[in-house]
Order: C-alpha cells, then sequence, then structure tokens
C-alpha cells in the first residue's frame, strides 16, 4: 500500500468564514457550523443557515463517522491528480451527526453504498487533509 | 408575454479541434450566420446576450463593433455555464416584449478545445478550497458523484447510460455538424476505457472550436422572415434549495437524484399551458450521459426510475414517443455549452431537422444545466 500522496497546489485557500475549520482539522477536529435558529448542522462554513436564514452559528465537533452517500473512482489525470495520484476514489460521506463532507478514500477498499467509513487525518506541511477509510482498515500512513 | 418573441435563425461556425479564427471570429461568424438565416441584417439588431466561464470568450461588446452595430440598447454577459443558454433566451425574449431591444443575438464562442478547456478549470469561489486540495477538481467527477446515487436510487446502471450515449450517436451519424459520427455499439461502449468511474469516453460530451448563436426577435416580426417562428412559449430559470456556493459545491445539496429540472419543469408546464405529455422533442442539456437520464424523470417525461428502459427500448428515437437529442447532444455534436442544444430546438420546431427532423414537432422543451441550477425552455410553432 502506498501512502496517500499529497497533490500539487493543494494548500486550500482559507477565507474568513472558513479558517476555523481548517484550523480544526489541524488539531485533527472537524468542526461544523451549527445554526443557532434551527440547530441544522452545515458544512462548508458560511455565515448564514440556508435552511433558516438565522446567521449565528457555534461551532460543534463531529465524529467524523458515517457512511458512503456516493463515490467515484478518477482514472485518467486532470486536474491535478497526476498518474501517481492514481486511480483515486473520493467519497462523499453521510455523517452521523447529520450533514455531508468529501474526502478521498485511503486505502481504497471497496466503497459501497452505506458503508461505514471513520475519519482520517494527514497532516501535510501547512494542512491537514481530511480523508476517510472504510470501517476496520487499517491506514498505512495514519 | 413570453409568447410575444420568438426565435428566427440560428448560426455556427464548424466544430473543429482547432480553429485558426480567434474566438472573436468565432462570435462574430456565428451572429451574422444566424442573422443570415433569419434574412435579417446587423443594422436591424440593438441587443447581444452571451455568457462565458472563467473568461474563455469575449463581450457582447466587442462583438458589437465587430458587426458594426450602431444602436445597442441591450447587452447582457453573464458568469454561468451550462446553467445560460435557456436563460439568456428568457432575458432577450422579456427585453423584446418589454421595449427594451428589437432583435437580440444570444451566442456562446469558445475554443473548447485547442484553448481552455471548461472541462479542466477550476471555478473561482469560496466552494473551491474543500475541493481542489484533495483533486476534487472537475466538473466531470461531480456530475459522476451525482449519478452514481441517482442510478443507485432508481434502480438502474450502466447499461442505461450506455444506451443514452449509442442513441445519441445514432442522430450524429445524420449530423454533418456533429464531431462524433462513428457509429457506437455496447461493444464498443463496453470497451471504452473509464474516465471517472462511472462515466466512460463516450458518456462524456467532446469539447470543440466553435460558435453557435441565434437571434430572438418578436413574433410578428419573425412572421415577416425567412423561416417560421419558433415561439418562446415559456422560458425559466431555476436553482433549487441549498444550491451551493459555486457550480461545484453540492455538500448542502438534500438529493443528488435529482436536478434542478424538477423545480423548473412546473414553471415552463404553466407558463407555456402545457401538460408533461404535450412536449413531442426533447433536447436535454448532456455534459454527460446522466444528466439525460435525470432530465427526463425531473421534467416528468418519463416515470422515475424508467428513464433508460425509454432510451433501451428506442422511445428518444425519431420513430419514438419522444426524439430527445437529436443533433447527437453535446456528447457527440460537440460541446458549445447547449447553445447548440437551443438551435437544435430550434431547428426541430421549424421543421428544419432534414434526415434526423422529428416527425412531430409543435411542442419542444429544451433545458440548460446539469445540477443544483439550469433554465429551459418551451418552444412551439406559431399558434
Amino acid at each position: 500500500m502506498s501512502t496517500i500522496p499529497a497533490l500539487p497546489h493543494s494548500t486550500p485557500d482559507a477565507d474568513l468564514d472558513s479558517a476555523p475549520f481548517w484550523q480544526g482539522l489541524r488539531e485533527h477536529r472537524i468542526l461544523l457550523q451549527s445554526c443557532s435558529g434551527c440547530g441544522h448542522l452545515r458544512c462548508p462554513p458560511i455565515p448564514g443557515c440556508p435552511r433558516c436564514g438565522v446567521r449565528t452559528s457555534e461551532l460543534v465537533p463531529s465524529s467524523g463517522r458515517g457512511q458512503i452517500y456516493s463515490w467515484i473512482t478518477v482514472h485518467q489525470p486532470m486536474g491535478n491528480l497526476t498518474e501517481e495520484a492514481l486511480p483515486c476514489t473520493i467519497v462523499t460521506v453521510q455523517l452521523q451527526e447529520g450533514c455531508r463532507l468529501v474526502g478521498r478514500l485511503h486505502p481504497t477498499g471497496e466503497p459501497g453504498f452505506n458503508r461505514p467509513v471513520t475519519p482520517h487525518f494527514i497532516d501535510r506541511d501547512d494542512w491537514t487533509e481530511l480523508a476517510f477509510r472504510i470501517d476496520g482498515t487499517v491506514p498505512d500512513d495514519g | 408575454m413570453m409568447a410575444d418573441a420568438a426565435v428566427a435563425g440560428v448560426g455556427y461556425t464548424q466544430l473543429s479541434a482547432a480553429s485558426e479564427q480567434s474566438v472573436l471570429g468565432l462570435a462574430t461568424e456565428a451572429c451574422a450566420a444566424a442573422l443570415n438565416d433569419a434574412g435579417l441584417a446587423s443594422a436591424d439588431v440593438d441587443g447581444i446576450a452571451s455568457f462565458m466561464v472563467m473568461h474563455d470568450s469575449v463581450p457582447t461588446q466587442a462583438v458589437a463593433t465587430v458587426l458594426g452595430l450602431d444602436h445597442m440598447r441591450f447587452s447582457l454577459d453573464i458568469d454561468l455555464g451550462g446553467q445560460a443558454p435557456c436563460h439568456l433566451v428568457t432575458q432577450a425574449a422579456a427585453a423584446i416584449t418589454t421595449g427594451q431591444a428589437d432583435a437580440v443575438l444570444v451566442y456562446r464562442a469558445m475554443k473548447g478545445r485547442s484553448g481552455p478547456r471548461v472541462g479542466a478549470m477550476q471555478f473561482s469561489g469560496p466552494g473551491g478550497q474543500y475541493r481542489y486540495p484533495i483533486g476534487y477538481s472537475t466538473y466531470m467527477m461531480y456530475v459522476a458523484m451525482w449519478a452514481r446515487r441517482f442510478l443507485y436510487e432508481t434502480g438502474q446502471g450502466e447499461e442505461d447510460l450506455a444506451a443514452v450515449a449509442m442513441a445519441q450517436r445514432s442522430y450524429a451519424m445524420a449530423n454533418e455538424r456533429a464531431f462524433r459520427r462513428k457509429p457506437l455499439t455496447k461493444d464498443l461502449y463496453d470497451a471504452s476505457p473509464l474516465v471517472v468511474d462511472p462515466f466512460r469516453s463516450p458518456d462524456c460530451t467532446i469539447e470543440v472550436d466553435g460558435a453557435c448563436a441565434l437571434v430572438v426577435t418578436s413574433l410578428e416580426r419573425a412572421r415577416d422572415l425567412r423561416h417560421p417562428p419558433a415561439l418562446v412559449a415559456a422560458g425559466s430559470y431555476r436553482a433549487g434549495p441549498s444550491c451551493g456556493l459555486d457550480i461545484g459545491d453540492h455538500l448542502e445539496w438534500a438529493d443528488y437524484t435529482r436536478n434542478y429540472t424538477s423545480w423548473l419543469a412546473p414553471d415552463l408546464y404553466r407558463q407555456a399551458g402545457v401538460e408533461a405529455a404535450d412536449i413531442q422533442v426533447a433536447e436535454i442539456y448532456d455534459c454527460f450521459t446522466s444528466t439525460v437520464l435525470m432530465g427526463l424523470e425531473g421534467l416528468g417525461l418519463c416515470e422515475r426510475g424508467d428513464s433508460g428502459r425509454f432510451v433501451r427500448s428506442g422511445q428518444t428515437l425519431l420513430d419514438g414517443r419522444l426524439p430527445t437529442n437529436t443533433h447527437g447532444g453535446l456528447l457527440a455534436e460537440g460541446y458549445l455549452h447547449g447553445m447548440n442544444t437551443v438551435a437544435e430546438a430550434v431547428l426541430q420546431v421549424q421543421g428544419r431537422g432534414g434526415e434526423r427532423q422529428a416527425p412531430r414537432h409543435d411542442v419542444c422543451i429544451v433545458t440548460s444545466g446539469a445540477l443544483m441550477d439550469g433554465s429551459g425552455l418551451i418552444l412551439t410553432v406559431d399558434r
């Protein structure tokens, strides 16, 4: 098994809305916004609730555990995915707490609908990537 | 109100892998061709509308200059992708019916193969930081993510995607403009490479250099021009709830098995005073095969979960119940970002489809867009 590679030009363009999320990942915590009005959990972080419009929220931690809602496997180089990074499986995860995140699946394993996954934090030089692994599989570089 | 405007003509450049013209040259060639097709002159035009993505085209102002327009009263440049063509025709029709303009050119021009390729672009917007660092970086990936969930929940599969690609290729074989004209069998489909699973190469649009333009004017004026008017009976744009931070952000979108067409359809049918069963031709935006299936279901043209069987049983071919993507679609004619999809709808309503003319073509639905938001038109024959 190879290490999940860092991609070229991949440092996230953090902004004022997203900085706490990225700082959370640095500490291996997944921080979601919980709407002060209706309690809707949301990601990505934004300055208002897409359900009720209330513009205040608090950050709450997520376990990062969830189930695969959908996935793709990239077989040809495109964007910043070079040959070395292929094939690359990217999963959309329905978190137990109620919203979705997207990340690379590592090790690739066998993705399937509703398969349970756990978070896999990968520290890069200047940011931390959130990947996922299928429950019961062991990361080789985590 | 919409019913007082009509599309009077269409124009195309050649679709090629590497045009020797500039984008501005392509844009003006297609616009001049559309005017010629309608029987209008530059002096008749007082409005232009277009769209571009990440500065891959030229502004309407430049086209007005090259065409020598001396009284432009209506100019619209929007920053949207494939959601734009029907939306722009709607805006042109509204401009005409409210007296802002008499004749409006709508175009899309791009060197989408030899120049900036939309398929490889990183879109600006606050959503990119969550995608690009992990390689979730092209539009194909986003549509593929939806497609897999759609197929799963609706009980469909790869053979249904293949059916769309094969049906449309058969139309393209009768379309001189089409970029992909070789027959596509199931064996060839199965042997083609996976690009982004579940998509194989025939599931994906083919990028081209070229331009396409339409001219919209009043119904009254259109009646005196060269071809029968294609009446704009309905025009609408819809974005569903939680439509994201940009065209690649759909984490808050609740259901990857339903796109904007589910919200758009009631608007279109109400405006036009028709029902889904009245639609005789469909031109559905198809950057990838899955969006045709999702569109057929979202527009109520098929029952949920039945679009694949509908296509596999030949219902979208000329002798089927609903001829669909009669130019071969963006999959086979080429990726002019859906402007050519609208142009094909116009040709069908006008009865100018030649070998690929639908036998019944009084009421045609056309869409622009693939995921959270998009637009649509219902074009009809003159009533």
